[in-house]
């Protein structure tokens, strides 16, 4: 649910993870360096008192006690928390004392001890228990031999308090770091949330294009310099586009006049035998509708150019449909359709008369073109609650739009129904005039109910209600 | 009527004075605009009809020293940029009409003689054979009885009468009548006049309102050709 959908989830996930591995390792050889150092310390500790130990016997050659005295004058100044052990053998290899610090906690000494002079780290078993022990023989002065060994159970016991302690800090390193990444990356994302909320922001206005940039020259710069960069060419390109189809649209209708032309003149000549004849009106037919299709191509380059402010005038909605439905009534009539005007609220916008008009002709006309006869249109014009949006809506009860071509008819030359008369480019030419003020239009369609064309255009001065 | 065609297309300008002559009016062509300029300010010409891209001169900055030379002439424009705007600039500069390539002869020849009328001073009562109409009153008669039409019937009928006996385009009618040229494939103009035959044309005589095939409608009293020609 985190995941994926932020950039500064996914680095604040990464950075805690790092750190985390980073900072478990450090323990980790941190807790192994201080086992080992507490080993050799023992090793060390037991090695120093075994020499003491062979030393006093070497002192006191025949006083049975030296030993008790020994491990007692350990426990007086405080080493009774090292367990020591020991057992000292004659040349002959016979047992002649043995007593282990640990003794009172019924722990025995062991009896696995290297057989020459060195050291080893076992684990005796006593019952179900075991026991580490580090264990050592050296040689007595006398040719005997002494056994010496520590309970190392409390050093194993510190070092495993130590790995614990680490092992519960973990969960809290994590925690921390995870906070630390995600305040880290929140803060050096800020300028990339205010990076997006601009470009959704430019995009909609259409006429400025550039990122604000602060000026330091740092990577979030540079990312607003491309994007700025980007937008520049881009529009630069769909310039050349526009300018490119309106020249095309314009190199064309001269040829196209001149064929007009030449086949008129022809026409005109009463010689033309009936069939050539009507092979001539038909290529006259196909002319007219090349012609159209050429005009329509030129608008609408000229509207996605956007508005000439020079023909922009405050309109009443009420009054621009009323006009429409005045010159498209009677051909709805004529079809046994009912052409419907409601007007809920007028609403003025600011726009190019012309084109506001031929962007609900298109409307209009598409509706009763697709109206089955004794079915009505109607046209609602309404100012949406509270907003500063003017709609207008055009719905019919024809056939309806199925899903896959919502969206495509707004394409140009995309055509629902090739039979009928048409250049294809309507609804494009409706929508860009839509989009050059402000608004746009949506198609809410259900196949076998019948479209609606919702038109949102900025209201230039809301009103409160038309009589 | 005398016209000056002033366009540099010489294959065009054939056909357009071929086609202009025809129909009876007298058409003199220059190449250029400055020619263009020179022969309008120093012939009496009752049109003008000018390309807009022009050599030397375009057809707007002739209009501009025309009108600054307070040349009265009736302009119409012919133009292969069909701009919306580029038709507003050229109207608001002192042109009468403006036509888009390619255009049909009939159309251009309407378009002609509606520009050349244009300075006609409106009478109060229209009247063609047995109907009149009081634009000021909104009153239309047919044999001295009133008959009642929707704004736009009457908006419709008085269009045709000003120009009565000359041809109106469809799209003469929407732009004049509508005042929007705008696009459409519907066949709503045939459809008002349609309406309007119905009310002031079917059930009279003689039948006043004509169907140019091709082009659109014209208003006129047939009854002599009617007599030498019977349909």
């Amino acid at each position: 649910m985190l995941r994926t959908r932020s950039v500064a989830t996914q680095w604040a996930l990464r950075y805690a993870v790092a750190t985390s591995v980073i900072v478990s390792s450090l323990l980790y050889f941190h807790y192994s360096e201080t086992r080992v150092r507490i080993e050799s310390n023992a090793q060390l500790l037991l090695r120093m008192q075994a020499n003491e130990l062979v030393g006093q016997l070497q002192r006191n050659p025949d006083d049975p006690a030296v030993l008790g005295r020994f491990l007692d004058e350990h426990e007086a100044i405080g080493y009774q928390m090292l367990r020591l052990g020991f057992r000292v053998f004659d040349p002959e290899r016979n047992v002649v004392l043995e007593r282990g610090s640990f003794e009172s906690e019924a722990i025995p000494l062991p009896r696995d001890f290297p057989d020459v002079p060195g050291h080893a780290l076992v684990s005796e078993q006593y019952g179900s228990l075991e026991y580490p022990f580090y264990t050592m023989t050296v040689r007595a002065a006398d040719g005997g031999w002494v056994e010496a060994a520590i309970y190392t159970e409390v050093f194993a016991r510190s070092a495993r308090e130590v790995g614990q302690l680490y092992a519960l800090s973990i969960p809290f390193v994590l925690l921390i770091t995870t906070s630390i990444g995600v305040a880290l990356a929140r803060i050096s994302l800020r300028p990339i949330s205010q990076i997006i909320a601009t470009a959704t922001h430019l995009s909609a206005t259409r006429r400025t294009n550039h990122l604000p940039t602060s000026g330091k020259g740092d990577e979030l710069d540079r990312l607003a310099c491309a994007f700025n960069g980007m937008m520049d060419r881009l529009h630069a390109g769909v310039g050349r586009m526009r300018r490119f189809s309106a020249e095309v649209a314009h190199e064309l209708r001269t040829p196209v006049s001149l064929m007009r032309n030449r086949i008129e003149r022809a026409l005109d000549e009463r010689s033309v035998p009936a069939a050539d004849r009507q092979l001539f009106e038909q290529t006259l037919g196909d002319i007219d509708r090349l012609a159209r299709t050429v005009a329509a191509m030129l608008q609408l380059a000229h509207s996605e150019a956007g508005l000439d402010r020079a023909q922009v005038e405050e309109i009443s909605l009420r009054e621009l449909l009323a006009s429409i439905v005045d010159f498209f009534d009677v051909i709805a009539e004529e079809a046994s359709i009912g052409l419907r005007l409601h007007v809920l609220d007028d609403a003025v916008v600011s726009g190019d008369a012309h084109w506001l008009h031929q962007l609900f002709a298109n409307l209009v006309d598409n509706a009763i073109k697709f109206s089955p006869a004794g079915s009505a249109v109607d046209i609602v014009v309404e100012i949406e609650h509270g907003a500063s949006q003017a709609i207008v809506s055009v719905e019919d009860h024809g056939p309806g739009v199925p899903g896959q071509e919502r969206e495509r008819i707004f394409e140009a030359f995309h055509r629902l129904d090739t039979q009928l008369p048409g250049s294809g480019l309507g609804l494009p030419l409706a929508r860009e005039i839509a989009r050059a003020h402000g608004g746009d239009i949506e198609l809410e369609s259900e196949a076998g109910k019948g479209s609606c064309f919702l038109v949102r255009l900025p209201v230039a001065t809301p009103q409160a209600s038309g009589s | 009527m005398r016209l000056l065609y002033v366009e540099d297309d010489l294959e065009a300008r054939s056909y357009v004075c071929g086609a202009l002559e025809e129909t009876g009016i007298e058409v003199d062509v220059a190449g250029d605009g400055r020619l263009g300029l020179t022969k309008v300010l120093e012939g009496d010409y009752d049109v003008a009809v000018l390309d807009v891209m022009l050599p030397e001169l375009s057809g707007f900055e002739m209009v501009k020293h025309l009108r600054a030379a307070r040349v009265d002439i009736p302009v119409l424009f012919l133009t292969a940029q069909g701009e919306v705007s580029q038709r507003i600039e050229g109207l608001n500069l002192g042109a009468d009409d403006y036509l888009s390539k390619p255009f049909a002869f009939a159309e251009l020849v309407a378009r002609i003689h509606a520009i050349s009328r244009r300075r006609i001073v409106p009478e109060t009562i229209l009247r063609t054979a047995n109907l009149s109409i009081d634009p000021e009153r909104r009153a239309v008669y047919r044999d001295e009885l009133r008959i009642e039409l929707t704004p736009k019937e009457f908006k419709l009928l008085e269009y045709m009468m000003r120009n009565a006996g000359s041809t109106v385009s469809r799209s003469m009618i929407t732009e004049r009548v509508w005042g929007y040229g705008f696009e459409s494939y519907s066949n709503s103009i045939d459809v008002h006049v349609n309406h309007l035959r119905r009310k002031v044309d079917r059930n009279y005589s003689p039948r006043l309102i004509h169907t140019v095939k091709g082009v659109g409608y014209i208003l006129e009293d047939r009854t002599n050709e009617m007599l030498a020609t019977p349909d």
